[in-house]
């Protein structure tokens, strides 16, 4: 560059020897550094705090009503063995018992955000599980039959007649049961079936599913 | 002149970004906790089964080697709780103190029992501990109550159904057969949702 | 923690504001680093000016040392980075017309727009010959297709295809860089001064 230089015969100049310096000292430290294993999912903070929420649970009552509304959102799975869903099952529900939780088949049912997907097994043991690898994985919208397909069964399909003292809602709770029963192939008999059941309509509850915004991809050059 | 001020502008920068460099590396935090177990192992894991024990099992294991862990909350803790039970809310597990009860508990090669309102707690607290790298937990199957100023323990037996459940809905329906639904095959489609990649930027 | 716009940290409609103002700043380092002249750019290719390489291989060397330590130390998850797609065929055959185009007009894309910006009467020309070679392109579309979408090797990197750490790939780099800069600088030194 400058007469400078060429007396002293550097090829470059202090400054930029200090700054390759600064380079090779980074690039080198990159290799050097102890490797941190990284590994997926969310902090275990964030589990923790999930985990320890009960907005997962999802009634019994509540799931009848979404079912019977034909809730086009909804999506049921059994994480019972092939056996016992072949046996019995809630109606439309797909079988994705827990051992095959990664299987390519089934994990795109778990993992996505257009369905509310609601796990259930015989209790609460199977369905909270893969609720909780789930949650490991930052799965959206995975929730939990609560009670599971015996506290379906205590609810829904046959239910507990109220007492006499019981209250007004008791009994309401009840003819809801009873109807929403009937939806699923219970029969009734004489007496109630003449008597109008009115099944209170709970609204059903919304879950906005946000939708991540899809962009262009600008082409990048230079 | 103008060649002074441009080097000038060239060590700036680089002054500048050595030390954004070092702040950054001395801010470094290391994350407390770290996930040890992939998802994967630890379906592995949950599928055996083994780390769930009844009362049974816990009776014929020397006391010496297990310590009882109360996972609820300290109110119902307070309220009544196995003998010889430590308290360690689920909440609480990641907190200091616990973090390293548990690490020396592994040291000493004990097991640590788990309990709570109903194994489903237990299980989860079970499932964090493991991830988290602590093998030495285990799952007590009871479920655990508070009734009549009494606490109340029993065992439970996990996922097993009450009832038959076809067969007693067969003999619900054969009372008088109403609309039966037919059982329609699913045909959700659900297209796995791709790892969005993030936009380009683009070159000069 | 980042990148800051996909996990949320900054709304997403921000996104252009951003790459707005970002894009000035890029606009005015161009011109200020004198960017703006062809004979600048064309200075590589007869060997009297290297500045365009040290400026790409610095900011690329600068780009990935940065980013890399910045995933170590958790302020950015480097695997929800957007890594371009290789179509390896269109790359190596764009590749050579767009050099072709840089030493014949003495721009690149991004360069000539500079100069549109200061007003030169080459860069205008040169944008309009861009302007007819994308019009020309979009027509010959069809034809062009094949190459343009085949031999996808997807998202992959160096990392991908040698197999090696990502650390020493940079390491390398970073000497290959340092290198090319001293061979660069003893190149000038050789060839006759052009003053421009």
């Amino acid at each position: 560059m400058s007469k400078k230089y060429k007396s002293k015969k550097i090829i470059v100049a202090r400054q930029y020897q200090i700054l390759a310096l600064i380079l090779v000292v980074l690039a080198g430290g990159l290799v050097l550094l102890p490797k941190q294993t990284r590994s997926e999912g969310v902090s275990p903070l964030v589990f923790v705090k999930q985990a320890v929420s009960s907005e997962r649970y999802i009634s019994t009552d509540q799931l009848a009503d979404r079912i019977i509304n034909q809730d086009p959102t909804l999506l049921l799975v059994d994480t019972r063995s092939k056996e016992e869903y072949d046996d019995f099952t809630l109606p439309n529900a797909i079988n994705i018992p827990l051992e095959k939780f990664f299987d390519e088949e089934f994990n795109g049912f778990l993992n996505q955000d257009v369905y509310d997907v609601v796990l259930y097994s015989n209790d609460n043991f199977y369905a909270n599980e893969v609720w909780m690898l789930g949650n490991r994985l930052d799965y959206k919208n995975l929730y939990v039959l609560s009670g599971g397909l015996n506290e379906w069964f205590n609810t829904i399909i046959d239910p507990q007649k109220p007492k006499e003292t019981d209250s007004q809602k008791e009994f309401e709770l009840y003819s809801f049961r009873k109807a929403a029963g009937m939806y699923f192939g219970v029969g009734v008999p004489k007496t109630e079936a003449k008597a109008k059941i009115k099944a209170e309509k709970k609204p059903a509850k919304k879950v906005i599913t946000v939708k991540k915004k899809k962009k262009r991809v600008p082409e990048g050059g230079c | 002149m103008k060649e002074l001020e441009r080097t000038k502008r060239v060590s700036i920068s680089a002054v500048l970004f050595l030390l954004v460099v070092v702040i950054a590396v001395l801010t470094f935090k290391k994350p407390e906790y770290v996930f040890e177990k992939s998802a994967e192992e630890t379906l592995e894991k949950i599928v055996e089964k083994d780390y769930i024990i009844s009362q049974n099992d816990l009776e014929q294991m020397v006391v010496t080697d297990y310590e009882i862990i109360d996972i609820r909350s300290n109110y119902e803790y307070a309220k009544g709780h196995l003998d010889g039970a430590i308290n360690i809310s689920a909440i609480n597990a990641l907190e200091k103190e616990s973090g390293s009860f548990l690490k020396e508990l592994g040291d000493t090669g004990k097991k640590a029992i788990l309990y709570g309102e109903h194994p489903d707690e237990a299980n989860s607290a079970w499932m964090l501990l493991y991830q988290l790298g602590y093998e030495n937990a285990m799952v007590l199957c009871i479920e655990t109550s508070f009734v009549n100023n009494q606490f109340q323990v029993k065992d439970v037996n996990l996922e097993k159904p009450t009832v038959n459940y076809a067969k007693v809905l067969k003999s619900l329906m054969d009372k008088e057969p109403t609309v039966v639904k037919e059982k329609k095959k699913p045909k959700k489609v659900i297209t796995a949702p791709k790892k969005k990649k993030r936009v380009p930027e683009g070159g000069c | 923690m980042g990148p800051l716009i996909p996990n949320g940290l900054i709304p997403l409609e921000w996104n252009y504001v951003i790459a707005i103002l970002i894009g000035m700043a890029f606009g005015y380092i161009l011109e200020a680093s004198g960017f703006s002249s062809s004979r600048k750019l064309a200075g590589v290719f007869y060997g009297y000016d290297f500045v365009v390489l040290k400026v790409f291989f610095t900011s690329a060397v600068v780009a990935v040392i940065g980013i890399f330590y910045m995933d170590y130390l958790n302020l950015v998850d480097i695997t929800q980075l957007y890594v371009h797609p290789t179509y390896l065929w269109a790359a190596i055959i764009g590749g050579m017309v767009m050099g072709v185009g840089f030493l014949a007009g003495g721009f690149c894309p991004g360069t000539s727009l500079c100069a549109v910006a200061i007003g030169k009467i080459d860069g205008i020309v040169f944008t309009i010959g861009l302007m007819i070679g994308i019009f020309v392109f979009a027509e010959l579309f069809d034809v062009l297709e094949p190459l343009f979408v085949g031999s996808n090797l997807g998202n992959i990197t160096l990392v991908d295809s040698l197999g090696i750490s990502p650390y020493w790939i940079i390491f390398i780099f970073t000497i290959i860089a340092l290198v090319s800069f001293v061979i660069s600088d003893i190149i000038r030194k050789k060839v006759k001064k052009v003053f421009y």
